[in-house]
Order: structure tokens, then sequence, then C-alpha cells
């Protein structure tokens, strides 16, 4: 990495995003820093695939700008915006069997040139990734055999071994057991403490409360909050955005949201 | 990138093993010592006749289709992500099948059934390609939606409708061009004169693919996950459609419809070597060249000095061949 580490990884600056002639986003602004640890939160269909899709670059904005790391988005060379931004797919799908370890060391491609092959540093980086999601001992194992939640860790895994300062994950921890939800959120939030920016999708509120510093809840009328998560994902706000009632529990230090 | 070497070294022995035994295997019986010789200082002797005038131009003509069909399936099953694409699957292949049997029909000669055969399985390429476009060039349209299913249901049914058609000219064609037109759709090489255009492409098209193997592993992960690693998605399935279509093109052209070889030859080498499109594709064309010169030499010599139609021996070793390999895999 030769760009100096930036005030802002990521500057939204009053995006609209609409589909079909429907507005599904209006002028979201927000600042994603080194550290940050985000949750997108809303009801299913508000727009969260797309506007993570449109924050990765995967798709044109229809109004406002986004900066990736001091450059607008669209200035990048697609290699470059790949050292720095890395996207994990709602869902990602094998139709050749191959070996895990393969599927995680396609994450260094932005790092390699043209005709450079995978080193043995590209492997050490990919089993270092593997481990971080508890998959160190299936490196070798056929990637169509594994079950769902054990693809999408590889798919994360994949992402870890891209070593990219900001993260943008379309719901990570959807097909994970309890166990490996905390684990990969555990994992981000270490990523995010040592200075790189984090994304995420997320359906699950008290583990967004858990590990969010920051919210972003979009409501179904186009409308969007966005802001430290405790200011954020408040009771009326959520029980707004999901059309059902939210009630606050507080145990000892932690804030639990449950379904009325 | 040692064991790329070692692996294409392999295959290119098995293929000079196979062009061998074309040259010596035939109703005129040369000792195997005098291939070779005969083939580097040919002589005014009937066996060198049989060698440079029929046999190497019928083995290079073989090598080139077979490795083009087996490459141009490989790209396919890379494109729609599905291991059992196939040019032939996209209609390819009938649209060539029409082309040609319209100049035959015709009453047209032989280079105008070549073009007509070329021609139509371009205009397939193009009507795939058009009716397609939006997921071949777009992400947008791509990346919410997986297109690749829309692609292939586009080739099938235009498959379908090229076959209709190849129904209705059977029927109209005159008594004596049936068996000419039957064996052309089952394809055959004893009608092919002039290797040097298919093999000269066959080269072109791994040549212009090796640089992009690495983008292409990173494809089969879908376009998303593609574009968001730094690959330039929909360029690199224009690229990719255009390479399969004119090699299909020039495969049909040569040898008419030889069907299995872009199915079993990158199934049987995945299997084998993996999925490495650095690794596969140039394999693609060395296996899949040696596989169709086998193949020929067995549709000549079978039942000599009748000859079988190529397209019926690469079905006969494709299918059980294709079994075994799919049993093997659900054991391991």
């Amino acid at each position: 990495m030769t760009h100096p580490p930036p005030s802002s990884l990521l500057a939204v600056d009053a995006v609209t995003l609409a589909v079909a002639g429907r507005t599904l986003i209006r002028a979201v602004s927000l600042q994603v820093r080194p550290g940050d640890f985000w949750c997108i939160l809303g009801a299913n269909g508000v727009g969260k695939t797309l506007f993570l899709r449109t924050l990765a670059g995967l798709r044109s904005i229809d109004g406002g700008s986004v900066t990736l790391a001091g450059k607008v988005l669209g200035d990048w060379t697609l290699q470059d915006a790949a050292r720095i931004r890395g996207l994990l797919p709602q869902t990602t799908y094998h139709a050749f069997p191959m070996p895990v370890i393969e599927a995680v060391i396609m994450g260094r491609h932005p790092h390699l040139s043209r005709w450079a092959w995978e080193q043995g540093d590209d492997r050490a980086r990919a089993e270092a990734a593997l481990r971080d999601v508890g998959l160190a001992g299936m490196a070798q194992r056929d990637i169509t055999t594994l079950s769902g939640g054990e693809r999408q860790r590889v798919a994360i895994a994949a992402l870890l071994a891209q070593e990219v300062p900001l993260l943008l994950l379309d719901e990570p921890v959807a097909h994970l057991d309890l166990h490996h939800q905390i684990l990969v959120l555990g994992q981000l939030e270490q990523l995010a403490r040592s200075g790189r920016g984090v994304m995420l999708s997320i359906h699950d509120l008290n583990l967004a409360r858990r590990f969010a510093t920051h919210a972003l809840l979009f409501g179904d009328d186009a409308s969007v909050a966005v802001g430290p998560a405790p200011d954020v994902m408040t009771e009326p706000a959520l029980s707004r955005a999901y059309g059902h009632p939210v009630s606050r529990v507080d145990i000892g230090s932690r804030t639990l949201f449950v379904a009325d | 990138m040692a064991r790329a070497l070692r692996i294409w070294l392999v295959l290119a022995g098995l293929a000079c093993l196979a062009v061998f035994i074309a040259l010596w295997a035939g109703s005129i019986r040369i000792p195997p010592a005098d291939v070779i010789g005969l083939l580097f200082r040919g002589t005014d002797s009937p066996a060198s006749e049989v060698i440079h005038r029929l046999r190497v131009p019928r083995a290079m003509a073989a090598f080139a289709t077979g490795g083009l069909l087996a490459l141009a399936g490989a790209l396919m099953q890379v494109l729609l992500r599905n291991p059992l694409a196939d040019p032939y699957i996209l209609g390819l292949s009938g649209g060539s099948a029409v082309g040609a049997l319209a100049a035959m029909i015709l009453g047209l000669g032989s280079m105008l059934i070549d073009i007509g055969a070329f021609a139509g399985a371009l205009l397939s390429m193009l009507l795939v390609f058009a009716l397609a476009r939006r997921d071949l060039a777009w992400l947008q349209a791509a990346g919410e939606v997986d297109a690749s299913p829309r692609l292939l249901l586009t080739g099938v049914v235009l498959a379908a409708g090229w076959s209709a058609i190849v129904t209705l000219l059977l029927t109209i064609a005159p008594e004596a061009q049936l068996r000419g037109i039957l064996f052309w759709l089952m394809g055959d090489l004893g009608g092919a004169d002039g290797f040097g255009l298919p093999l000269a492409a066959l080269v072109i098209a791994v040549a212009i693919l090796y640089p992009m193997g690495r983008e292409l592993n990173v494809m089969l992960f879908g376009p998303d996950v593609a574009q968001s690693l730094g690959v330039p998605v929909p360029r690199l399935r224009r690229i990719v459609y255009l390479v399969a279509s004119v090699s299909t093109a020039l495969a049909v052209t040569t040898a008419g419809t030889v069907g299995f070889v872009g199915l079993v030859v990158p199934h049987a080498l995945r299997l084998v070597i993996g999925n490495d499109q650095r690794i596969l594709l140039p394999a693609c064309a060395l296996a899949g060249g040696a596989l169709l010169v086998i193949a020929d030499t067995l549709a000549r010599s079978v039942i000599a000095p009748q000859q079988l139609p190529v397209g019926a021996v690469t079905s006969v070793l494709g299918v059980p061949t294709f079994m075994y390999l799919l049993l093997r895999s659900g054991r391991r």
C-alpha cells in the first residue's frame, strides 16, 4: 500500500439510489473512518444490498457522490480499488469442485501482476485467513461438499486474504451458527480496531448493538438514520423501520432488543 | 508453474503419439520406422504420398478441430459457470449446420458450404449475443440476479430453433444429397482440406487467453466477486464469448458438427489436473486435439475400407467416459 492513511476510507455524500424509477435511498451522507464498525439495518427490500454494491463500485449512483480513500470512486482503476475495498456478496455459488484453499487464495488476485503466480506467501495469508474463520483443518476439502455456513466462512476468509483497508459485507453472518457469528464479527471488530473500516448489513439487532460503533438504519420511505450505534438504535426508530414494535431490555452492561 | 509445464509436456507427448498412430494406421500399412523417416524426408513412393497428401492433413485438421472444440467448451463453462455448457448447447453448431445445409441444397460448391457454415455459426453467435446482450455487456443487470441461466436458456432455445430448420431442410433436400448431409451433421473429417487456418486459430486463441487465466479463475466466483477483485467483467466476458464463438465456427467449418469434445475434455482434465484456467486452457487445446486425432483414426480404421463419421466415434467414446468420470468423482 503506497497510499497515505486517509482521514476517511469512504465518504458518502448525499447519495441517492433508485431502482426502476422508485427512489429507495434518498440523500445518505456518512464517513467510514479507520476503526469504524458500521452496521446497516433495515427491513427486507429497503436497499441494503443495493447500497453496499454501490459503495463497492458495482453500480452507478443516481445522485450524490462516493469518495474512496480521497478519490472519487469512479476514478479508481478496478485493480487499485480492489486493493482498498473488498466486498462479500450476500451469496456465493460454487459451480465447480475445488479445494477450499484455492477459493481463499482468489482473494490475493488484486495484489498479483498479470503474469505472477500465487507464491508461498499468498498461500500463508490464505491459510491464516482460514484459521481466522475457524476452518483451519479444511484447506484441502472440496468446497462443494461444505455446508452453507462453512461456504460463507470460506468467502469471508477470501475477503480477509484480500487484506483491504475497507471491508464491505452483505449479511456475512446470516447463515452462521451462534459460535461462528461471534467468531466472525469478533475478527472483523479486531480488524476495525487495528485501523480498518468495516461496514456490513445484518438482521440481528443484538449482534449489531454489541459490535457496531456506528449504524445506518434504512426506513421503508427512503428515509435514513445515520450515526453512532446507540443514537440510531432506539426503540421508536427500530420499531418504525421494521414495522413491528421493538422493546429495549438492559441486562447489566448489555443492551438487548426484543420483538414484542 | 513447474507443474503446469509438466502437465503440458505430458499432454504434448500424448498428442505426438496420437498423431504418430494416425500417420501409421490405415488400409495401407507403412512400417512404424518408415513413418517418421517419410514424414521428414518425403520420397516418390506411394507410402510417402499417402502420408503427406492424406494422413498428415487429416490428422492436423483433426487436431485443430478437437483443440478448438475443447477450448470453446472450457470457455463456455467458465462464462456460464456451468460445467455442462458447451458450444453445441449454445446453438452455435446448429447455426453453422443450417448455413452449410442451405449451401449444400442450393448446390453450391464446397468453398461456399464452408462459408455458409461459418456464417451460420457467426449469425448464431450474434443472435445469442443480441438476445442476452444485457447479461454479457452490462454488470449492473447481471450482478443482482446471476444471468448465466438466462444466457444458457437463450442458447438452448436457439439450438432448438436451428434443429427445427435442419429437419425442414432435410425434408426438402434432394435424396442424392442426404448421405453427404447426414455425414456432415454427424461430423466427418474425410472432406477436411486445409488445416492451416484452424491450427493457427488454435495457437492464437491460446495465446490470447493465457494472460487472462487468473482473471478467468476469479470469474468462476461470479460477476460481483470478480469485479470487486479488479476483474473487468463485461470486457472479459465479451472476449471469452468472441474467442469461443470463432473457435467453434472454425471447428464446425473444418469437420462438421462433432459432439462431446467440448464437454468431455475439459471435464476430464478438471478431474485430473484441477480447475486453474492458466493450466487448463492450453491443456484442453492439447488433449482435445489428441482425442479427436485418435477418434478420427478409429473412425477410418474400425470398419475399413468403410469410414464412420468421427462424430459417431466421439459420442461412443464420450458418453461412457463422461459417465465413468462422473461416477468416479462422486465416490472420491
